[in-house]
């Protein structure tokens, strides 16, 4: 604990040195503690989900993110009930739901989409059920929807330690996770345990989710695992620089997001979720290969040229 | 054992027993999915340094029996073993090389023609504790030209920094066959590596894959091409759910009773045709 305390006390020191390069006005908020911690997280939320959402859009795991995402919801109760640390409910009950949607598709004819739509909504279901029953509407709007401003320096730490299992993971395991993203019968005949790096990756998923609940909320956390990704696919043609283009998108969207909800006194996960879709529209629009309007302007030179 | 092993079937006549010099050697068989065998009763043995072509109608069940011997698949009856090993043995060390049908991938996927291949490089990096870790650029010269020479050799080179979306089937076909080289295997298995290619590419293909030949590595290639098969393949497996012959080209090709035996009609034209 005593390393984790140095550890934020110099990320937070780093912080506050960049942050007072800036302007007073801008700058102002975060001479407050709260507004720190509520920074350092968002900068750790953010580039996490960003790296991860790579794998999750070119896996299509869009539905599987928000199945997984919903499902932590009983875990997060039933921790509360029995008075646990909420990120280990948590971590359980996405697991399990990861699990249980590869037994339904594995012994029954059940498609995953279907797998996946029976498995999160019974257990968001039981989430809700548990928090109607123990939780006052506020706890229960602080899940869904994130508080980053509230949180304290033990979530925090473990915000920053699942993040930094996730990129270290994600870095020193990127030639197989590339060969199995791309051509997985491939990586299997390679010698790959595809098995394990698909368990490997649904379990890095529900970290980073569990490590954003409180930053974005349990319903919006999704976004924050496809829409970096997706801007930064539409953007480049290579893995490494969409990986390093989506992990800037996910940081700019939670930290301008962050500063948002604290002007306009927003909840935090919708601020940063609506950065990080103006940001996919930036692309989709100006994006110098792949976007709308220099597409139609080629076409318009063709056209006026012939 | 059903149908293979007749007087008429030169080189899997007689053998019952696993030959452990063999690239290949299948035993009795059976495998296939939800219930239904694809293959029953192969028995089939391919010697290392040969190229070898695997013929036979559509739902013969020859990609199936590729991924036997790749041992992605496992058999309900009957043995496969590779070099006297088990497929995934073999597998893991990164011995065996595979080359899927190219429609099955994702070519929007961001990657370079490089990247992709050396993919393939995998198995060899993992044997190193550290280089295993460390990113593509800093894996070390070997690697990196074991991927130049499968460029080179698939005549890919000059687009290797481009984007995969940017080639054309054939193109695309010579990217995977470079991906396949790269890994620098004992045994090659191609899954239709021809289809789809225009005649310099198919030229270019049987090349590479006699030069492999002659550098004494096993190529087994699914395909339909009857006129490429009867030039370049020391051996064809006529396949239809086993094996329903086995020998050179130019004797099992002119058979006439073993092509009215591939059960298809449009195959035994092509066969009369090449004959």
């Amino acid at each position: 604990m005593a390393i984790g305390d140095a550890v934020i006390d110099t990320l937070l020191a780093g912080l506050l040195a960049v942050v007072n390069l800036l302007p007073e006005a801008v700058a102002e908020p975060f001479s407050y503690q709260f507004m720190q911690r509520a920074l350092l997280t968002s900068i750790a939320v953010g580039l996490v989900c960003g790296v991860l959402s790579c794998f999750v859009v070119l896996k299509r795991w869009a539905l599987l993110g928000d199945a997984i995402s919903h499902a932590v919801l009983p875990g997060v109760a039933i921790a509360y009930l029995v008075g646990w640390p909420f990120f280990i409910g948590a971590f359980l009950a996405g697991a399990l739901t990861a699990l249980g949607i590869g037994f339904i598709e594995r012994t029954t004819r059940l498609k995953s989409d279907a797998a996946i739509g029976i498995m999160f909504t019974a257990a968001f279901a039981l989430g809700v059920v548990i928090i109607s029953q123990v939780a006052t509407s506020t706890h229960l709007m602080h899940v869904l929807f994130g508080n980053v401003l509230g949180v304290d320096r033990t979530n925090l730490m473990l915000t920053l330690a699942a993040g930094a299992v996730a990129l270290v993971a994600i870095s020193l395991g990127y030639k197989a996770l590339f060969a199995y993203t791309f051509d997985e019968t491939h990586a299997r005949a390679l010698g790959l345990n595809t098995g394990v790096i698909h368990y490997a990756l649904i379990l890095l998923l529900t970290l980073t989710i569990v490590a954003s609940l409180e930053t974005v909320g349990i319903i919006l956390v999704v976004a924050m695992l496809i829409i970096p990704g997706s801007t930064a696919y539409l953007l480049t043609d290579r893995l490494p620089r969409m990986i390093g283009l989506a992990g800037l998108f996910g940081v700019t969207s939670t930290v301008l997001g962050l500063y948002l909800a604290f002007h306009y006194d927003v909840a935090s996960g919708g601020a940063m979720v609506l950065v990080a879709a103006a940001l996919f529209l930036g692309a989709l629009l100006f994006g110098p290969r792949h976007g709308l309007l220099p597409r139609w302007w080629r076409r318009w030179q063709g056209a006026g040229v012939s | 054992m059903t149908s293979s092993a007749g007087p008429d079937t030169p080189g899997a006549g007689g053998l019952r027993r696993l030959d452990s010099d063999a690239a290949v050697s299948a035993r009795g068989v059976y495998a296939g999915y939800h219930g239904i065998d694809a293959v029953a009763g192969v028995d089939l043995t391919i010697p290392s340094g040969e190229l070898v072509a695997l013929v036979g109608p559509n739902g013969a069940g020859k990609s199936t029996l590729l991924r036997l011997i790749m041992g992605l698949m496992r058999p309900r009856r009957g043995e496969i073993r590779l070099h006297g090993q088990a497929a995934a043995a073999q597998r893991r060390t990164g011995a065996v090389a595979y080359m899927p049908q190219h429609e099955t991938l994702d070519w929007d996927f961001p990657a370079s023609v490089r990247d992709v291949v050396f993919s393939a490089r995998y198995p060899s990096l993992r044997r190193s504790p550290v280089r295993r870790w460390l990113p593509q650029p800093w894996v070390g010269h070997e690697h990196h030209q074991a991927v130049d020479r499968a460029l080179r050799a698939t005549d890919i080179a000059e687009r290797a920094r481009r984007h995969i979306s940017e080639l054309s089937g054939g193109q695309k076909k010579r990217v995977l066959l470079a991906r396949a080289l790269a890994q620098e295997a004992r045994l090659l298995l191609l899954d239709e590596p021809l289809v789809g290619v225009d005649q310099n590419s198919e030229a270019l293909i049987f090349q590479v894959l006699r030069d492999l030949r002659a550098a004494g590595q096993t190529v087994v290639l699914v395909t339909h091409d009857v006129s490429g098969v009867r030039q370049h393949a020391d051996r064809v497996v006529l396949f239809n759910r086993s094996v329903i012959a086995c020998g050179a080209p130019d004797e099992l090709l002119a058979d006439e009773r073993l092509l009215l035996r591939t059960a298809d009609p449009a195959l035994a034209r092509g066969l009369e045709a090449a004959v």
